[in-house]
């Protein structure tokens, strides 16, 4: 569904991405994982449009997105949650998922979306009047996600859903995500807690230093001796 | 002092006031979504004034579709701002984008100076008795301006809380990644922004002939006064700017009258400097 192929991405003068190829096919959970700084976000605003690669493609349900610019890219059915969740503080929850669907035209369509996203997240529809500024972490995360869910997207970009959260938190999220999942949405998680990330995913992919440097099967990467010193600590 | 002079000073407050609200509005609009200073709002308004006097005066338009002509050119107008001054800059530091803006006032009004002079143009208004409420004399023409100022910025207010335009506006302005990150599109919202800033800049500059006369050299005052409204009201808060406008016309009205006439363009700048010792994001400012 999105293949991302050598993909080299520069700050000005400061290459952070090399090469970089990751594969997720349609339906699939697939998980990047890497420590502080080894391009993950990077990678993620790139394939969103926000930042232009320097070489290399990127291609969604097999067309090439690299040359769209970000509206034309949510409207392809990409959905990103940023990691700094990026909502608009002054605004209500409600008008935070109305943003979200600001494409929708029809009513009735907007409401069943609405439906939809407090069925996922109860919480926020306790808390619709309720300015986004002022939403504990947790709650501004979930809030993220939805406003994303409410352009119903077909592949879901996550950037570190679970940061400064508490582990029960993550652990209720790590349950929307797989179900999510399992409704068919296809999601690319970006995590630095990998034992959330391939808890849940099917197929990793590890970074460093902004080069893909292990990739495949979750239970493989597991195994393998790279991730468990530096990201597991066994 | 007789209650006659007061009333006809808040009368002249309540028409320099509406000026400023609606001037003010149009500034604070650019900050609060685009976080850029536009340098050349003044001589948005004075280029209003003044296409108005070429309109009317030389091709002979009457003054309503003058003005409304002018107000559309200068909307249109405003998309050539952003792309030229304002979007190239964009991503640099703060102070290119003021720079650049800057740059278009210059050339606008000594541009201005070259077309028209400076000598202080007259423009026929639509009508203009004058009727007396109590002791104090109210020109119809005022009238007209402050009726035109409120609805203009009542309008401006339904849109953005009321249309998924303005909404997306305000959204942009809290959020620009996460608008992006949304699909908004951005680049078009920016373009709108500063259509809708420079047809209210415009619609200013058409109204203010209603009162006084159209001159290359009226944007710059209005700038600096405009900023004082902005900053006391809290930089991009639309809604406070037209608070403090109207209370800035009204009581520097007061204060020439009553104090001294010398100051009364220094009072605004002790007002704006007393509110931002107590309170530097301004009166409604956040954080
Ligand atoms: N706007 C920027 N300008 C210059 N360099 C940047 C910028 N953003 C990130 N970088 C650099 O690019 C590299 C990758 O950053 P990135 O944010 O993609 O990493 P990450 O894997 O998401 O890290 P984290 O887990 O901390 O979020 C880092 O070395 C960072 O310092
Ligand atoms: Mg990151």
């Amino acid at each position: 569904m999105l293949e991302i192929k050598a993909l080299n991405v520069a700050y000005g003068r400061v290459q952070v991405l090399f090469d970089v190829s990751i594969s997720v096919p349609e339906g699939e959970l697939v998980t990047v994982i890497g420590a502080n700084g080894a391009g993950k976000t990077t990678l993620l605003l790139t394939v969103s449009g926000v930042l232009r690669p320097q070489s290399g493609e990127i291609s969604f349900e097999g067309e090439g997105i690299d040359s769209l610019r970000p509206h034309e890219i949510v409207g392809r059915g990409l959905g990103h949650v940023p990691q700094g969740k990026e909502l608009f503080p002054a605004m209500t929850v409600l008008e935070n998922l109305e943003m979200g669907a600001h494409m929708v035209k029809e009513e009735d369509e907007y409401r069943r979306r609405l439906e939809r996203a407090f069925e996922f997240f109860p919480r926020l529809s306790e808390r619709a009047r309720q300015r986004a500024g002022t939403l504990s972490g947790g709650e501004q995360q979930m809030l993220a996600i939805a406003r994303a869910l409410m352009a119903e997207p077909r592949l879901l970009l996550l950037d570190e859903p679970s940061a400064g959260l508490a582990p029960i938190i993550v652990d209720h999220l790590a349950e929307i995500i797989l179900d999510l999942n399992r409704h068919g949405l296809t999601v690319l998680l970006v995590e630095q807690n990998a034992f959330l990330a391939l808890e849940i995913a099917r197929r990793a992919y590890v970074m460093e230093s902004g080069r893909v440097v292990e990739s495949g099967d979750t239970r493989d990467v597991l195994e393998s001796d790279l991730v468990r010193r530096a990201y597991l600590g066994i | 002092m007789s209650w006659d002079v007061i009333g006809q000073q808040l009368w002249n407050g309540l028409l320099n006031g509406s000026i400023y609200v609606i001037f003010a509005a149009g500034l604070s609009l650019v900050f609060g979504v685009m976080r850029v200073i536009n340098m050349a709002h003044g001589e948005l308004t004075m280029l209003g004034a003044m296409l108005l006097f070429t309109v009317t005066d030389l091709v002979g338009l009457a003054y309503f579709p003058g003005a409304a002509l002018v107000v559309l050119v200068m909307a249109l107008a405003g998309f050539l701002v952003n792309r030229v001054t304002v979007r190239p800059f964009l991503g640099h530091s703060e102070l290119v984008v003021i720079l650049s803006t800057v740059a278009l006032s210059f050339v606008l009004l000594n541009g201005s100076l070259v077309v028209w002079g400076s000598g202080p143009k007259g423009v026929e208004k639509p009508f203009n008795e004058i009727v007396q409420v109590g002791g104090v004399y109210i020109t119809t023409a005022g009238l007209l301006l402050v009726g035109v100022c409120f609805a203009a910025v009542m309008g401006l207010y339904l849109m953005l809380t009321h249309t998924k335009l303005g909404k997306k506006t305000r959204a942009t302005g809290q959020n620009l990644l996460g608008a992006r990150l949304i699909g908004i599109n951005t680049t078009a919202i920016y373009d709108t922004t500063l259509i809708v800033a420079s047809g209210l800049a415009a619609l200013a500059g058409v109204l203010i002939v209603l009162v006084s006369s159209a001159t290359p050299n009226l944007g710059q005052p209005l700038l600096i006064t405009g900023f004082a409204v902005v900053i006391v009201a809290g930089m991009g808060n639309v809604a406070g700017a037209v608070a403090v406008g109207l209370f800035m016309g009204v009581t520097e009205a007061l204060f020439g009258q009553f104090v001294s006439t010398y100051y009364r363009q220094g009072y605004l700048y002790v007002v704006m400097i007393i509110v931002l010792l107590l309170r530097p994001q301004g009166l409604f400012g956040r954080k």
